[in-house]
């Protein structure tokens, strides 16, 4: 069966005043409208979020959907898996679309992260990582992938300087994404390099802000005017702690889901025109580079260094910013992925569209590898 | 115990609601046996590194003694550490009543099946002699110089010279104590706050003959027990208590010259110096005998006169409104 994404709605990213209930509610009709088709036409909603219990207060979002929306009464489910709640959402929304009678899905991410201190929220984000080896041992989770940093560099010998240079290319991006959490921000390297180290080597700026904000999107089995192609998706998950793992510079999820994802679309990595990817941190995104195999493992550095990954070049990631520069709320990190896929592929990515932009690949993570889900799109000739 | 090497590390400068202690250094070490093992500990440790402390951390067997509020608390972090404990009371009744105590605390901070192996691990006992078998001790009797210095001199004899000895005294000199046993360099101060569970400071404190080596012992056994060790001088009231009980007492001092209700004072308190309890409700949680003989030992070796305890503590001591643990203090309590 043939799928489509048909359309893209998203908030601001940033620090917000509004609550996780006005944020779905401006990400879904900003995304229906795009789709130009009207809420009772959607059979199944999927409600992606990680923290809104702790942090919020609010759990049972299923419901809170029809909350928002009086007029729907259908069914609902919210998917939790970290910072790939999002990924993993449109992977079983993707999934609900071979039941009987469903023909579009609704995938909505949303995340209110701030109103809580910077102790209290980086708590409950180590709650993606294992409680006994990982929380209990103060491995939060820009420890966790500081540790990943550190390997990478004593084995490839990427080098502080390479993570500076992928910060400064999401800002840059960001800058020319009008909803980007970091839109107004100009970064410049000596800035990257100057600011305070958070867990050695990662430095603040190699840090993915605590953003709020909502995405969505349409899926769906009709193919419209406003369609690109769902060509594949694929969930993949592994240890939540890196202890129980064989590597420590690779994520083997996020490459069996892209591989996976690539052999369901009948793609290699080399038929693709742009990618988002997971950069939580900056290390995470060279790795992202290895995993979806854009290198040899080792290869990340030299990406960077050559341009190659930037707007204009060969290669671009993370067109909108990533989370470095677009923002990480964490809920909707995976779906604004796949709103920009749609932009980008519909040649309505404005300042920072990737020329001739026929296939995307979103890769998004969850902790520090525990899920992978990878997502790929393409145009419709 | 097994090598520990580190096989990757990070320098963590981000503190969170469980790890309030940053900067730390957290990451993964290979055990002797080659499995990956996650650690955190407050020193440095690069790839490469052994992680020494823990396998030089000789402690199995901790000694308590004394039964009050105190010696209960250690007694039940330490059981719930992982650490076997030999409690000392003067008397099998009140051994009885502390176990208990210990056993309920253990079921409300652990898991059933871990509340349960933890106290297992706690053994009682009356007499001295059955602490030999403990490579640490912490002594936490009642706030007495002479039934310290008694018990100190018991323990001197008991507990062979490997054996650290530390008291948790808020306010009597250690070095006093330490001039009761034949090796005075296995003696430190080891001030836990109440209650001892959630309060993440340890004083550590180094009398002027303490051993490097009883020093180290005393602050890796607190980072062991979840704790935030600062070590001090061997000065009156140490940091915490030099600077709370002079408040104590001129909080006391507002009531007695009626300016405000315990209540007012207590309320002003907390909403204007953002402290989470009031002066005066926290003087009935740590006992009225306590904050007193505190007061006269830091009025005895200071010789400052704001020191000496206000003419309404002394009344409520003379007619035993000590506070929680009598029912009656600032506040009246109902009998558990």
């Amino acid at each position: 069966m043939d799928l489509f994404a048909n359309g893209a709605g998203k908030t601001k990213f940033g620090v917000l005043d509004a609550s996780l209930f006005e944020l779905m509610r401006e990400a879904t009709v900003a995304c229906l409208q795009d789709a130009e088709t009207p809420l009772e036409r959607v059979d199944a909603v999927v409600v992606a979020n990680f923290l809104a219990g702790p942090q919020a207060s609010q759990l049972h979002l299923n419901s809170l959907f029809s909350s928002v929306f009086r007029e729907y009464c259908g069914s609902s489910f919210r998917v939790e898996a970290a910072c790939a709640s999002g990924g993993a959402a449109i992977h079983a929304a993707a999934g609900l679309l071979h039941s009987p009678g469903v023909e579009n899905v609704l995938v909505v991410g949303v995340e209110k992260l701030s109103g809580k201190s910077t102790e209290e929220t980086t708590a409950n984000i180590a709650m993606a990582g294992d409680r006994e080896l990982d929380q209990k041992n103060g491995i939060i989770f820009p420890a966790a992938y500081a540790l990943i940093a550190q390997q990478h560099s004593k084995e490839f010998g990427t080098t502080l300087e390479d993570l500076a240079l992928v910060s400064l290319k999401n800002h840059a991006n960001a800058n020319l994404n009008p909803t980007a959490h970091f839109h107004d921000k100009k970064v410049t390297l000596e800035e990257i390099r100057e600011s305070q180290e958070v867990c050695s080597p990662l430095r603040l700026y190699d840090c993915s802000p605590l953003s709020d904000g909502a995405a969505a999107v349409l899926l769906s089995r009709n193919k419209t005017s406003r369609s690109v192609n769902l060509a594949a998706s694929s969930l993949r998950t592994d240890s939540l702690s890196l202890c129980q793992r064989a590597t420590l510079t690779s994520l083997p999820a996020a490459k069996a889901a892209a591989s996976d994802a690539l052999a369901k679309a009948k793609l290699s990595i080399t038929d693709v025109d742009a990618f988002e990817v997971h950069d939580c941190f900056t290390i995470a995104e060279l790795v992202a580079y290895e995993d979806l195999g854009l290198c040899k493992p080792g290869g990340a550095a030299a990406l960077i260094r050559n341009g190659e990954t930037t707007l204009s070049g060969s290669r671009p990631v993370n067109p909108d910013g990533g989370l470095k520069a677009d923002g990480h709320p964490i809920g909707a990190s995976g779906v604004a992925q796949a709103c920009e896929a749609l932009l980008q592929l519909r040649g309505e990515a404005g300042k920072r569209q990737v020329d001739g932009c026929k296939t995307m690949l979103c890769h998004n993570v969850g902790g520090v590898g525990g899920t992978a889900a990878v997502t790929i799109l393409t145009a419709i000739n | 115990m097994a090598s520990r090497t580190v096989v990757a590390s990070t320098r963590v400068h981000a503190a969170s609601r469980e790890h309030p202690d940053a900067p730390y250094t957290s990451g993964i070490c290979r055990t002797g046996g080659g499995k990956l093992s996650p650690f955190k500990t407050k020193q440095t440790a690069q790839p490469g590194d052994e992680l020494l402390e823990k396998p030089s951390f000789d402690i199995t067997t901790i000694g308590v003694v004394g039964t009050g509020q105190m010696g209960v608390g250690i007694a039940a972090l330490c059981a719930a550490k992982g650490f076997n404990v030999v409690l000392k009371s003067r008397r099998e009744e009140t051994a009885r009543s502390a176990l208990e105590a210990i056993s309920r605390q253990l079921r409300k901070t652990l898991g059933t099946q871990q509340a349960a192996n933890a106290i297992a691990r706690v053994s009682t006992t009356t007499r001295f002699q059955d602490l030999k078998c403990a490579q640490f001790v912490v002594e936490s009797i009642v706030e007495d110089e002479a039934a310290k210095r008694e018990a100190f001199r018991q323990l001197g004899e008991n507990t062979p010279p490997t054996t650290v000895i530390a008291t948790n005294t808020s306010s009597i000199q250690v070095g006093k104590l330490a001039a009761e046993t034949a090796h005075p360099n296995r003696v430190v101060g080891m001030h836990f706050f109440n209650p001892v569970h959630a309060m993440q400071l340890v004083e550590i404190v180094r009398p002027q003959d303490a051993s490097g080596e009883a020093v180290a012992k005393a602050g890796a056994l607190a980072e062991a027990l979840g704790k935030t060790a600062i070590t001090v001088k061997d000065s009156p009231g140490f940091i915490v208590n030099r600077l709370l009980l002079p408040q104590l007492n001129d909080a006391a001092r507002l009531v007695q010259e009626g300016v405000a209700s315990a209540e007012e004072v207590d309320e002003a308190v907390r909403l204007g110096l953002n402290h989470p309890m009031g002066p005066l409700r926290l003087i009935d949680l740590i006992g009225v005998d306590t904050a007193v003989e505190v007061l006269r030992q830091l009025h005895a070796q200071t010789g400052e006169k704001h020191f000496a305890p206000c003419k309404l503590l002394e009344k409520m001591l003379a007619e035993g409104k000590l506070g929680r643990k009598a029912g009656e203090g600032f506040y009246t309590y109902k009998r558990k």
